[in-house]
């Protein structure tokens, strides 16, 4: 079954338009190559290698960042843009989040191709289905589990006892009757006869 | 003649002849005893002898039955196909059956490799649509799990799409592995209607597979249908006898032992498949009164729920007819040993089982048999310490007195008659199958030829020999332990090829050792008559150390591989399940596996997947466990990630969203790019 993952996953946070790009220039400290290359590195880790936005979103975010706070040096605007990128994807999961019912499910029905072909962070738990769910070819038939009222107790066993002789208590009373100088079979006897 | 009175015939035959054969044995024996009247030393000994002798008879037997028995399918098939000309029902009417791994801190590239074989075999057969793939995780090493759950994520990115694989770990390890699966028949065992229960190490092809459901599809009436694993896989020179002795031996036991067992036959806790409703009706397993190790969890518990379905009324079958089921041995005789630790516990427990209520009087035999091939052991070891004493007390010696008449070679002969019975009833099934072989030129070519076998038949037994008083040590020692009140922790298999260092050697074996040069020097000195007939049992334990060395070296193995020597037919014409086995194992381990506690942390895809497989966990939703406060933890955490945690809060964090979400944003904002990978 084909799943229309495209249609139902919101398009990721876009870069800036490229005029506005064009406008703001390239980063114009040294220090910014690392804050660009770890987005850069984040951005492509969720995935976004095939729709090329790795380096535009980097690009955008360590620039607002390096505006907004000229004085530090560039591990600080490295951790500020990454914060600025969690912000974006938190944002953009929210979006995610608006989807209901079928949707849902079909998202995660196909979680191997969206984690193989887009990776990371376009899902979170509040969205997965039941864990029978969570696997190829899914929504052809029925999947397991049970809902809970469905589910059946194993009933445990019972073996019953064993023969008197084959318990170890039994050797022991011999063993102390004969102690007592008393044997268990007439002691068996006397008891009946008494009671 | 029905079913039912050949069935009771092959039992009452095999009980005659093995109760005959001891019997005539244990006349000579008393006869020997006799040689200076009985004294109650002598008692103790001809009891000792005739368990011993009947045990080791009753397997003769068995092999009997199944030597004659092959024997009228020879001289081209080995493996009749018995099942061929009956009814089969289409693939598409199959019922879809769920194949179910339980793993415990394994190897997961081993493990999902071999289900990955199994997958494309049936790929193959074009039934993945009727098999569910169930791994069924107790693993409890943060690690391993976190290695599962990446080998799961690979595996159904490769999958073909008919083919279906759910992920279940359960947080608590409640009852082991029956608690596993039983965990599993109550959450999703409606759902089907029968289940193939594997172990880590099986691998079983798409045609057996298909098969085990056919069968039991037919018969509406079978419980458990048990296909006899083969062992493969391993290079070392231990490993490579037990599979030699078992691709050339089994047959005849295996096809004797479901001769005379038919319905009541018996289940080995993996490559068998199991019809789901009755084993929820009948098999959950209660508690044993008491404590470990002879109380508490039934740790054997395939032999109990054998033993209860066929309570239950449904039949459990042995197919030995039907190849296509693999697993894996030890590599070493230590890890043989730790692996008999387990089930010995489990087996001496099954004594308190003999006598429940209701058990078929064949399944009582099956719990007495577990328990007996440990308990044997301790008794042969005593046997051996008694007669010792005996002879050290002058009871062997030439008649006095009124047994004048008892002479030197007549107690030489009567010896010699016990000994050659006693060495026929062991070694004579093992040449009964070669024969069988020689027979067969296909089957002998594919375990190397004529004189290579026989070459193998030879050095096997020669091995087998110097081992067997090792193993009698071992299985004395835990019989004892677990008497004594000892129980053994659950730890996972070692299953890798490993080599036994000289230290280590030095160390396990200098009981034996000492042992072993103790008594030869006892009956030097006390009963030097007896040291030739001792001389098979004080030889492997003064050579234990080098000995163990030696069948422990893969080296040795694979150069007597190389010469076609202990030959296997999966080693010479390897079926393409355990190809296709290879082949991925190989591809696995030569991928950059990176540390899967730094991955979850670092890497966002994964991560995510493991969340996702998180809230599959009924537990963590109804249980709600408690959130972890991210302040409390070491501060170094931030900066180590999981690495600067033990593994018990290592466990809590991977529960812990919140936490682990936090954890990774931290280290994309600190962790220096070498670590990030990017």
């Amino acid at each position: 079954m084909d799943l229309p993952v495209e249609t139902l996953i919101p398009d990721p946070p876009t870069a800036a338009a490229p005029s506005e790009r064009e406008a703001a220039g390239p980063a114009s400290h040294a220090d910014a190559s690392l804050a660009l290359e770890r987005v850069a590195a984040y951005c492509r880790a969720i995935g976004l290698r095939q729709n090329k936005h790795a380096d535009d979103i980097a690009q955008r975010l360590v620039e607002r960042v390096m505006a907004e706070h000229p004085d530090d040096d560039g591990r600080a605007w490295m951790r500020l843009s990454m914060d600025a990128l969690f912000e974006e994807i938190d944002a953009w999961e929210q979006a995610l989040s608006q989807h209901t019912g079928r949707e849902r499910h079909l998202i995660a029905a196909s979680l191997p191709m969206i984690l193989r072909d887009q990776p990371g962070l376009f899902l979170k738990t509040d969205h997965l289905p039941e864990p029978g769910e969570v696997c190829r070819g899914v929504s052809d038939r029925p999947t397991p589990p049970l809902p809970p009222s469905a589910r059946c107790k194993m009933p445990r066993q019972r073996f019953g006892k064993p023969p008197a002789v084959l318990r170890p208590g039994f050797w022991f009373r011999l063993w102390r009757s004969g102690q007592r100088d008393e044997h268990p079979i007439e002691r068996m006897i006397q008891k009946k006869r008494f009671t | 003649m029905t079913r039912t009175h050949t069935k009771l015939l092959i039992r009452a035959v095999l009980l005659s002849l093995s109760l005959i054969s001891t019997a005539i044995a244990v006349l000579v024996f008393a006869d020997l005893l006799a040689s200076n009247g009985y004294a109650l030393i002598d008692l103790a000994l001809a009891i000792l002898f005739s368990m011993l002798f009947f045990w080791i008879a009753l397997s003769f037997w068995t092999a009997i039955i199944g030597f004659m028995q092959v024997l009228r399918h020879h001289p081209h098939s080995l493996i009749p196909v018995r099942s061929e000309p009956k009814r089969r029902l289409p693939h598409d009417k199959l019922p879809v059956t769920a194949v179910l791994m339980p793993i415990y801190n394994e190897d997961p590239d081993r493990v999902f490799a071999g289900l990955r074989a199994m997958i494309d075999s049936l790929a193959g057969y074009g039934v993945s649509d009727r098999f569910d793939i169930f791994i069924l995780s107790d693993s409890t090493d943060p690690a391993v799990w976190l290695a599962e759950e990446a080998a799961l994520q690979r595996l159904l990115s490769e999958i073909p799409p008919a083919a279906s694989v759910y992920y279940r770990r359960r947080r608590q390890n409640v009852a082991r592995k029956s608690g596993n699966i039983e965990e599993w028949c109550e959450r999703f065992g409606e759902r089907y209607k029968h289940m193939v229960i594997l172990d880590a190490d099986s691998v079983m092809s798409g045609g057996t597979l298909l098969e085990m459901v056919q069968r039991m599809e037919r018969d509406p009436k079978l419980g458990i249908l048990q296909v006899p694993p083969v062992p493969v896989n391993r290079d070392s020179f231990f490993a490579r006898l037990q599979q030699f002795a078992a691709s050339v031996y089994s047959e005849l036991f295996t096809t004797g032992f479901a001769i005379w067992t038919q319905q009541e036959g018996n289940y080995y806790g993996h490559n068998a498949i199991i019809r789901v409703k009755p084993f929820i009706d009948h098999c959950g397993l209660p508690k044993l009164p008491g404590t470990a190790p002879l109380g508490g969890e039934i740790l054997s518990h395939d032999f109990v729920e054998a033993a209860l379905i066929r309570r239950g009324g449904w039949k459990v079958q042995v197919a030995h007819d039907l190849g296509g089921s693999y697993e894996e041995c030890p590599t070493t005789i230590i890890d043989f040993a730790k692996r008999d630790q387990r089930w010995c516990q489990g087996n001496l427990q099954h004594v308190r089982l003999l006598f429940a209520y209701g058990f078929h009087p064949v399944s009582r035999v099956h719990l007495g048999m577990g328990a007996m091939s440990y308990v044997a052991s301790p008794l042969w070891l005593l046997f051996m310490v008694l007669t010792v004493i005996a002879a050290m007390t002058g009871d062997f010696t030439p008649g006095r007195g009124p047994y004048a008449t008892v002479t030197g070679s007549t107690l030489m002969l009567q010896g010699l008659l016990l000994f050659i019975a006693t060495m026929s009833l062991l070694l004579i099934p093992r040449f009964l199958a070669l024969a069988l072989l020689v027979r067969d030129p296909h089957e002998l070519a594919r375990h190397g030829g004529e004189a290579k076998v026989t070459l193998g038949v030879l050095l096997e037994m020669l091995v087998s020999a110097l081992m067997a008083p090792i193993l009698m040590l071992f299985h004395t020692a835990f019989v004892a332990s677990n008497l004594m009140g000892h129980s053994v922790q659950w730890s996972a298999q070692r299953r890798d090829e490993a080599s036994l260092s000289f230290s280590e050697a030095c160390r396990t074996y200098a009981p034996h050792t000492l042992i072993g040069i103790g008594a030869t020097a006892l009956l030097g000195w006390g009963a030097p008559g007896l040291m030739p007939w001792a001389l098979p049992v004080t030889a492997g334990l003064i050579l234990s150390i080098p000995l163990s060395m030696l069948v422990a070296s893969t080296k040795v193995g694979l150069a007597l591989r190389r010469r076609g020597l202990l030959l296997i037919p999966e080693e010479t014409d390897v079926p393409s399940a355990l190809a296709r086995q290879r082949q991925l194992l190989e591809r696995n381990t030569s991928q950059d596996a990176e540390d899967p506690l730094n991955r979850v942390v670092r890497d966002p895809g994964f991560l995510n997947w493991h969340l996702a497989l998180l809230a599959t966990d009924d537990h963590i939703r109804t249980e709600n466990p408690e959130p972890v406060d991210f302040d409390a933890l070491p501060p170094s955490v931030s900066v180590d990630g999981l690495h600067a945690l033990d593994r018990a809060d290592q466990v809590r964090v991977l529960y812990d969203e919140p936490t682990l979400q936090r954890l990774h944003r931290d280290a994309w904002k600190t962790w220096p790019t070498e670590r990030l990978g990017v």
